[in-house]
C-alpha cells in the first residue's frame, strides 16, 4: 500500500511538470493554430539563466530568470511567429522547428555541448515522513506550483478583459479581430504567460534534475506535444489533464511492467496514446464541443 | 491572414547558383589537394621533411563533442611535445581536423576528409557508431585507425578492419573490475542494477556485472530501466526504497546527463548505497553545483585526471592540459593524447607510416608502455582487456584514485 | 505528342535538374561523391514524404520509421553469410541481389504501413500527425532493444556498399516518375481536393480514407526504398539514424521546398543540401589568398537555421510557392511579383495616409457632402480570380443600404474588404473621406465600423455577458461602457435572460439577436451585417428584419447583404443589385421593380 502511494506521489510530480509543459504548448496553439515546438528551449533558455545568473537570494534569480525567458519568449513571437501568423499549420510548425534547432545550434556554439549542473532550490531537496511515506518536499512543491499557477491562469482567463479577449480570440480569431480585439496584444499576451509557464517548468525541471544541456528542449516538446493532443487541442484542461495521464501512465507502466519489457515502456505509453486516439480521436476533451471554462 | 512578403524568386534561384559554382569550385579544390597528396607519398623517399599528417575526424561541434573536444585537447598537446622533441622519424606532425557535426551519417564524410588532407593515420569518435563511418574509410585506405574511448569490441578486426584499434575499455571488462573491486576490496554482498537502456555499452555492463557479481557470491537485490532523457527515475527509486533493504552497491550503467539525474534522485531520496558507474560519468561538472558534496560514488577508469594517477607522465600531461586551458573533466583527454604516441611508437617500430607495417606491430604489443599507459592487442583483439584501471572515489566532491586492478575473469568479449 | 510533353515537363525539368546536380558532384572528390549520394537518398526519403503529405494535406513524423524498416531488410538480405555468422548468429541466411533487397526494403515498409494505415488513417489533421509520431517512436524503440533482429542500439554493420551516385540517381528518378504519376491518378485528385477541407469533402462523399491509405502505402514503399539504398550506402547504422533528427530534416527540406508540389520537394532538398555543403566548406576556413576567412566551427548548423527561417517568413509556402516548376511557368516564377496582396513596400506606403489621417482627425465635424461610406472601383481577388470586380457603392448617415445578390457574387467579399479582413486589389475604401484601406479590423472596428459576419460566430464557450463584454472592447471610454451594455440589453430583453449562460446554449435566432447586439456595443456609425437571416427558421427571420427596422428607424446606419432579396428590397432605403463581381444596378425599392429584368431574377416578381 505505501508502495502504491509512494508512486501515486512520483506521478503526480512527473504529471505536474508534464502539464505545465503541455500548457505553455497549448496555449499558443489555441490562439494561433501553432504547436509551438521552441517552447522547449525556453525552458532551455531558464535553465541558463539558473546557470550563469548568481544572485545572492533565490528569488533575485528566480525573478530575472523568469523575466528573461518572457522576454526570449516575446521576442521570438515578434521576429519568427508574427510574420507567419496565418500561414498553413505545418509552415508554422516548421518554423517552430527552425527557431528550435536556432536556439539549440547557438547554445551549442555559445556554451558548448556539455551539460551544466545546477543547484537551486536545494532545500526542497530533503524528505519528510508521513507515516510510512517518504515525500520529498520538492514534489510537493512541483504539485503546489503548478496548481497555484492553474488557479491563476484560471482566473485571469475568466476575470479579467484581456483574459477574455484571449478566450474569445481562441474559440474565433477572426471574430474577435472583427469585435476589435488586437490581435498583437492577445498573442504577446499568450506568448508571455507561455514564457511564465516554461520558466517555471524550468525552475522545477532543474531543482529536480540538477542538470541544463542544450538539447534539454526536446524531452519537454515531445512530452507537452503528446499531452496537449491526448488531452484534446485547443483546449487548456485537455492540456492540463492530458499532462497527468501521460505523467500517471509513464509512472504506472515503470512500476508494473516486467524488466523484460521496461525497455519498451515508451513503447507502450505510445501504443495506448494512439488507442485513446481512435476511441476519442478530438482526444479526452473535445474543444469546440464541451463548454469550459479554463 | 497572412501578412509578409514574398521574396523575389529570381533572388533565391541566384543564391542556389552561387552555392553551386562554390560547391564546383570546392570540388575542384577538393580535386587539387587530392593530388598534392598523390604528389608528396610518391616523393616522400625525396623530401623527409614533409610532415606526418594525423587525421582527426571527430566531433567538433554537436553532442559528442563533449567527448571528443578534451581527446582533440589531448591530441594536440602530444604533437606539440613530439614536434618540440623532432617529430616522428625525423618528421614534423601536422594535424588536419574535420567535423562529424555528432551525425552518424557524416562520419565517412570527415573520414574522407581527412584522408583527402593526406592523412597517414586517423583518429575517430570514441564511439562504435560514430566513429565507425570515419574508421571505415581509413581501413580502406589502409591507414591505422584509433578511437581514443570506444567501449566496444566492435571497434576493431570484427567490426570495422585489422586497421582498427580502440584504446577504450569494454563493458565487459569494465564491469569485471568494478564488481571485484566491489566483492573483493570492499566486502560488499548485495547489488542492484539500475540501467539507462539507450546504449548497447550499458546494457552490456549490467549484464556482465550481474554475471561476475553473482559468480562471486555477491547477491542482486533487483535490476529496474530508465531512459537517458527521464526527467524523472522517481519511480525507479521508489522501487529501490521498496526493498526492504538498502544495497551496498549500484551498478549505474549510463552517462550524463541521464545519469546524472538519476545519481542526483536517488540521493535526494536518501538512497545513501555506493554507487559504482563507468568513465561516461568522470568529471565534477555533472555534479558540482547540483550535489556539492556528493560522496560514495564511484568509477572505473583507464586514468585519473585529478592529480593523483599511478603513473607520473600521465599527471603532468594533467598539468600541462590545466596550465594551457582548464581542468580537464575526464580522461578521454589522456586517451587522445596517448592515441598519438600510440602512432609515433608504432611508425617507429616499423620504421614507415605504412598501415600495415604498423599494425604487424601493434599485435605483438604486450603491456607496451605508451605515454604512459601499458597497451596489450592482439591480432584477434584489438582492444585492450589487461589494462589496469582506476577505480576513483568521489568523496565529499572529490575525486581520488582508491585501487588499481585489472580485471580476474575474462569474459568473452562477443556472443555474450 | 507535344501535347503529352508539354504536360510532363514537369518531371522532366526535375530529373534534368537532378541529373546535372549529380553529375557536377559524381566528378568531384570522393567527399562530394558522398555528399551528392547523400543528398539522393534524401531526396528520395522527402519525395516519400510528400507523396503521403502533399497529397493528403496531413503531416505525417512517422515516414522515417519505414526508412528504418526498408533499412534493416535491406541489410538483413544483404550481410554476407560469414558476417552474419560472426557477429549476427540470429539472422537468416539469405543474401539477394542489390536491387532485389532495395525493392524487397519497400515491399516490407509497405506492408507494415497498410497493416498500421487501418487504425491511422481514421485519425484527421494533428491528431493523425501525432499517430504516426508514435508509430515512429515505437519502431525506434523496438529497434533499439529487439536485439536478435536489429542488433539493438548498435545496429547492424557489414552490408555491402554498393549504393553509388549512379544507381542513387536511377533509384531517385524512378521515384520522381512515381511520385509524378501517383499525382495524375483520380485517387491523388481526390485526396488533393480534400486537402484544403476534410470536412466538406467527406461531406460530398468522398470516404477519403481509402485514397490516403494508398497515398501512405506508397509513400511507405519509397521511403522503404530510401532506407534500403542507405544501409546499402553506409554499411553500417544504427537506430539512431532513424530518429527525430531525421524526421525534423526531411520535413524541413520538404517544407522549405514546399509542401504541395512534387517540385518543391525536389527543390527543397537540392537548396539545404547544397546549403549544408557550401556552409560546410565555408566553417572550415577559406583562403582566398588576398583575405582569409577564419575557422568557424558551428557555423552551419547556426546558418542553416537561419536560411530555414528567411525562407519561411518571405515565402511562406515554399521556394515553389506550392507550384509545380514547368518551363511554361518558369517565367513567371522569376518575375518580380506580389505573391501576397500586401508586400513590405505596399505596407510601407499605407502608413504615411495614416499619418495623415491623423492630422485630418484633428479637424472635427465632417463635410457635408461626403458620405459617411464611400466604395470606389473596388477589385478583390482571390489569389488569380477576382471576386469583386470594380464595384462603387455609397452609404449616407441613418441610411439602410441592401446589397444583394446570387451566392458567389461577391456580397461577402465586398464586407469583408470593408471591415479591413481583406486587401483590394485596387480601389478606394473611404469612411467619411478617409481610407479604410490598409487599416487592421480591429483598427477599423475603433473608426467605427462593425461587422456582424455570416454565421453569426458568437463565441460559444463564453457566456452572453463575456460575449457582450467583448462587443465593448473597441470602446475607449470605460465610462460609456455600462451605458451601452444597459442600451443594448433594453433594446434585446432575451439576452438579459440569459445573461451568465454560455452563448452556444442560445437558439438560432436568439444567436443572431446576440451577434447584432455584440456589434452595437462598439457604437459604429456604420454597421455591417452579413446574411443574418441565413439558416433560421421563418419565424425568426421575421424577427431579425424587425430588429433591423427598429435600428434603421431609430437611426443607426446599416449596410445589409441578404439572400433574401425581396426583404431586403423591402426594408432597405436603396438596394445595389450585385452580380459575378460587378454591379449591375441600384436603386430603391420602386425604381427596382420598375426594372422588369431585376424584378424577375431577384425578387420573383413577374411584371
Amino acid at each position: 500500500m505505501t508502495e502504491v502511494l509512494q508512486y501515486v506521489i512520483d506521478g503526480a510530480a512527473l504529471g505536474s511538470l508534464y502539464a505545465l509543459f503541455a500548457l505553455g504548448i497549448g496555449l499558443i496553439f489555441g490562439i494561433m493554430n501553432l504547436i509551438n515546438f521552441a517552447h522547449g528551449e525556453l525552458v532551455m533558455v531558464g535553465g541558463y539563466v539558473l546557470v550563469f545568473v548568481s544572485a545572492p537570494s533565490t528569488i533575485v534569480r528566480v525573478t530575472l530568470m523568469i523575466v528573461i525567458v518572457i522576454v526570449f519568449a516575446l521576442v521570438m513571437e515578434r521576429v519568427a511567429f508574427r510574420p507567419v501568423r496565418g500561414a498553413r499549420a505545418d509552415t508554422l510548425l516548421v518554423t517552430s522547428f527552425a527557431v528550435s534547432f536556432l536556439l539549440q545550434s547557438l547554445a551549442i556554439v555559445l556554451i558548448g555541448a556539455l551539460q551544466k549542473s545546477v543547484g537551486i532550490l536545494s532545500s526542497l531537496n530533503e524528505s519528510f515522513t508521513v507515516g510510512e511515506l517518504s515525500i520529498r518536499k520538492l514534489d510537493v512543491f512541483t504539485v503546489a506550483v503548478t496548481a497555484g499557477l492553474l488557479a491563476a491562469l484560471v482566473v485571469f482567463l475568466g476575470r479579467t478583459r484581456l483574459g477574455v479577449q484571449m478566450r474569445a480570440a481562441a474559440e474565433d480569431f477572426r471574430m474577435a479581430r472583427a469585435l476589435g480585439v488586437r490581435a498583437n496584444t492577445v498573442i504577446a499576451t499568450a506568448f508571455a504567460l507561455s514564457g511564465l509557464l516554461a520558466a517555471v517548468a524550468a525552475l522545477i525541471l532543474v531543482a529536480q534534475t540538477g542538470v541544463v544541456s542544450p538539447t534539454m528542449g526536446l524531452t519537454v516538446v515531445l512530452a507537452a506535444f503528446i499531452a496537449t493532443i491526448v488531452g484534446g487541442l485547443g483546449s487548456l484542461t485537455g492540456a492540463v489533464l492530458g499532462g497527468y495521464v501521460l505523467g500517471a501512465l509513464t509512472v504506472a507502466l515503470q512500476a508494473t511492467l516486467p524488466l523484460g519489457y521496461r525497455p519498451y515502456r515508451d513503447a507502450f505509453v505510445f501504443a495506448i496514446v494512439v488507442l485513446v486516439l481512435i476511441l476519442r480521436p478530438q482526444g479526452l476533451i473535445s474543444s469546440r464541443a464541451v463548454v469550459e471554462r479554463v | 491572414m497572412i501578412r509578409g512578403s514574398r521574396l523575389h524568386a529570381r533572388w533565391l534561384l541566384l543564391a542556389m547558383a552561387a552555392l553551386a559554382l562554390m560547391l564546383g569550385s570546392a570540388a575542384c579544390g577538393g580535386d587539387d589537394s587530392g593530388d598534392d597528396a598523390g604528389d608528396t607519398s610518391q616523393s616522400t623517399e625525396a623530401a623527409t621533411e614533409d610532415p606526418i599528417v594525423i587525421g582527426s575526424a571527430v566531433a567538433l561541434t554537436g553532442g559528442l563533442s563533449a567527448f571528443d573536444l578534451p581527446a582533440v585537447a589531448g591530441t594536440e598537446i602530444a604533437i606539440e611535445e613530439i614536434n618540440a622533441s623532432g617529430g616522428i622519424l625525423g618528421r614534423q606532425v601536422k594535424l588536419v581536423k574535420a567535423d562529424t557535426k555528432s551525425d552518424i551519417n557524416q562520419g565517412a564524410r570527415a573520414g574522407l576528409e581527412v584522408l583527402e588532407q593526406g592523412a597517414d593515420a586517423m583518429i575517430v569518435t570514441l564511439d562504435y557508431n560514430f566513429g565507425g563511418g570515419a574508421a571505415r574509410e581509413a581501413q580502406k585506405a589502409g591507414k591505422v585507425v584509433i578511437a581514443p574511448g570506444a567501449g566496444s569490441a566492435k571497434f576493431g578486426v570484427q567490426g570495422i578492419g585489422n586497421m582498427a584499434y580502440t584504446l577504450g575499455i569494454a563493458a565487459q571488462t569494465d564491469s569485471t573490475v568494478a564488481a571485484e573491486w566491489g566483492i573483493e576490496k570492499k566486502g560488499f554482498k548485495t547489488a542492484y542494477l539500475l540501467l539507462d537502456d539507450v546504449t548497447d555499452y550499458d546494457k552490456d555492463q549490467c549484464s556482465s556485472f550481474k554475471q561476475v557479481w553473482t559468480e562471486l557470491g555477491g547477491e542482486i537485490l533487483g535490476e529496474d530501466t530508465f531512459k537517458n532523457n527521464d526527467t524523472s527515475v522517481a519511480a525507479q527509486v521508489t522501487r529501490i526504497k521498496s526493498l526492504g533493504q538498502e544495497p551496498d552497491l549500484i551498478m549505474l550503467c549510463s552517462f550524463p546527463p541521464g545519469g546524472a539525474v538519476a545519481v542526483k534522485q536517488l540521493r535526494d531520496a536518501d538512497v545513501n548505497s555506493a554507487i559504482i558507474s563507468n568513465g561516461a560519468m568522470d568529471g565534477t561538472y555533472w555534479f558540482e553545483d547540483s550535489i556539492p558534496n556528493l560522496s560514495g560514488f564511484y568509477i572505473t577508469a583507464s586514468a585519473s585526471v585529478w592529480g593523483d594517477d599511478p603513473s607520473d607522465r600521465i599527471n603532468e600531461f594533467v598539468e600541462k592540459v590545466t596550465a594551457k586551458d582548464k581542468q580537464p573533466q575526464s580522461y578521454f583527454t589522456v586517451l587522445g593524447y596517448i592515441a598519438v604516441y600510440t602512432f609515433k611508437t608504432a611508425m617507429e617500430q616499423a620504421n614507415s607510416t605504412d598501415g600495415a607495417a604498423m599494425v604487424a606491430e601493434m599485435d605483438t604489443w604486450d603491456k607496451e608502455d605508451i605515454g604512459g599507459l601499458a597497451l596489450t592487442f592482439t591480432p584477434e583483439q584489438h582492444i585492450d582487456t589487461a589494462r589496469e584501471e582506476r577505480i576513483i572515489e568521489v568523496n565529499n566532491g572529490k575525486h581520488r584514485v582508491v585501487d588499481v586492478r585489472a580485471a580476474k575473469k575474462q569474459l568473452p568479449l562477443f556472443g555474450s | 505528342m507535344r501535347g503529352a510533353l508539354k504536360r510532363h515537363s514537369t518531371p522532366v525539368v526535375l530529373i534534368a535538374l537532378v541529373t546535372v546536380v549529380t553529375m557536377l558532384g559524381a566528378l568531384g572528390s570522393a567527399v562530394l561523391q558522398t555528399t551528392v549520394v547523400t543528398m539522393l537518398i534524401n531526396l528520395i526519403l522527402v519525395v516519400g514524404l510528400y507523396v503521403f503529405v502533399g497529397n493528403s494535406g496531413v503531416f505525417s513524423f512517422g515516414q522515417i520509421g519505414f526508412m528504418a524498416i526498408g533499412a534493416y531488410t535491406a541489410a538483413t538480405l544483404r550481410i554476407p553469410e560469414t558476417t552474419k555468422n560472426l557477429l549476427y548468429p540470429t539472422m537468416p541466411d539469405v543474401e539477394v541481389p542489390s536491387i532485389v533487397a532495395t525493392l524487397v526494403a519497400g515491399g516490407a515498409a509497405a506492408l507494415v504501413a497498410l497493416v498500421i494505415a487501418v487504425p491511422l488513417m481514421r485519425l484527421s489533421g494533428l491528431v493523425a500527425s501525432l499517430g504516426t509520431f508514435a508509430f515512429l517512436n515505437i519502431v525506434y524503440i523496438v529497434a533499439s532493444n529487439l536485439d536478435e533482429v536489429t542488433g539493438g542500439s548498435t545496429g547492424l554493420g557489414g552490408v555491402p556498399a554498393s549504393t553509388t551516385p549512379y544507381t542513387a540517381l536511377i533509384w531517385t528518378i524512378a521515384v520522381i516518375l512515381i511520385a509524378w504519376w501517383f499525382q495524375q491518378t483520380s485517387i491523388s485528385l481526390r485526396l488533393r481536393g480534400s486537402r484544403e477541407d476534410e470536412a466538406a469533402a467527406r461531406a460530398i462523399g468522398i470516404g477519403i480514407t481509402r485514397e490516403r491509405t494508398a497515398a501512405y502505402v506508397l509513400s511507405a514503399f519509397i521511403t522503404g526504398i530510401g532506407g534500403g539504398l542507405f544501409a546499402q550506402f553506409y554499411g553500417t547504422f544504427n537506430p539512431a539514424a532513424f530518429f527525430v533528427a531525421t524526421t525534423f530534416a526531411t520535413v524541413a527540406m520538404l517544407v522549405v521546398g514546399g509542401v504541395l508540389s512534387l517540385s518543391g520537394a525536389v527543390v527543397g532538398t537540392i537548396f539545404i543540401s547544397l546549403l549544408s555543403e557550401g556552409l560546410l566548406r565555408i566553417e572550415a576556413g577559406w583562403d582566398f589568398g588576398l583575405f582569409v576567412f577564419p575557422e568557424t566551427r558551428g557555423l552551419q548548423q547556426v546558418a542553416i537555421a537561419l536560411a530555414m527561417l528567411a525562407v519561411l517568413l518571405l515565402r511562406p509556402r515554399g521556394l515553389t510557392d506550392g507550384e509545380e516548376i514547368a518551363p511554361t511557368r518558369i517565367r513567371r516564377l522569376l518575375r518580380w511579383r506580389s505573391l501576397r496582396p500586401r508586400t513590405m513596400a505596399e505596407r510601407a506606403i499605407r502608413r504615411l495616409p495614416q499619418l495623415a489621417r491623423r492630422d485630418a482627425a484633428t479637424e472635427t465635424g465632417s463635410r457635408a457632402d461626403t458620405p459617411l461610406l464611400a466604395v470606389e472601383n473596388l477589385t478583390v481577388h482571390y489569389g488569380n480570380v477576382a471576386a469583386v470586380q470594380g464595384i462603387s457603392l455609397e452609404v449616407e448617415e441613418s441610411e439602410l443600404v441592401g446589397l444583394i445578390g446570387a451566392n458567389g457574387a461577391g456580397k461577402s467579399t465586398t464586407l469583408a474588404t470593408i471591415a479591413g479582413f481583406l486587401a483590394p486589389a485596387s480601389g478606394r475604401v473611404e469612411l467619411e473621406g478617409r481610407s479604410l484601406v490598409g487599416d487592421t479590423p480591429e483598427r477599423i472596428v475603433r473608426r467605427g465600423v462593425a461587422l456582424v459576419p455570416e454565421g453569426r460566430h458568437i463565441f460559444g464557450t463564453l457566456s452572453v455577458a463575456e460575449n457582450l463584454q467583448l462587443g465593448t472592447t473597441a470602446i475607449g471610454d470605460r465610462g460609456l461602457i455600462d451605458e451601452t451594455v444597459e442600451d443594448v440589453l433594453e433594446r434585446f430583453p432575451v439576452l438579459r435572460r440569459y445573461y451568465r449562460s454560455s452563448a452556444a446554449k442560445l437558439s438560432g435566432g436568439e444567436q443572431q439577436q446576440l451577434a447584432i447586439a455584440r456589434a452595437l456595443l462598439s457604437r459604429p456609425r456604420l454597421l455591417l451585417l452579413d446574411e443574418p437571416s441565413l439558416g433560421l427558421a421563418p419565424l425568426m427571420v421575421d424577427v431579425v428584419f424587425d430588429t433591423l427596422a427598429q435600428l434603421r428607424d431609430s437611426g443607426t446606419t446599416i449596410l445589409l447583404v441578404e439572400q433574401n432579396a425581396a426583404a431586403t428590397v423591402e426594408l432597405a432605403d436603396r438596394t445595389y443589385v450585385l452580380r459575378t463581381g460587378r454591379i449591375v444596378t441600384s436603386g430603391t425599392r420602386e425604381e427596382l421593380l420598375a426594372s422588369t429584368d431585376v424584378a424577375e431574377a431577384y425578387l420573383g416578381v413577374r411584371a
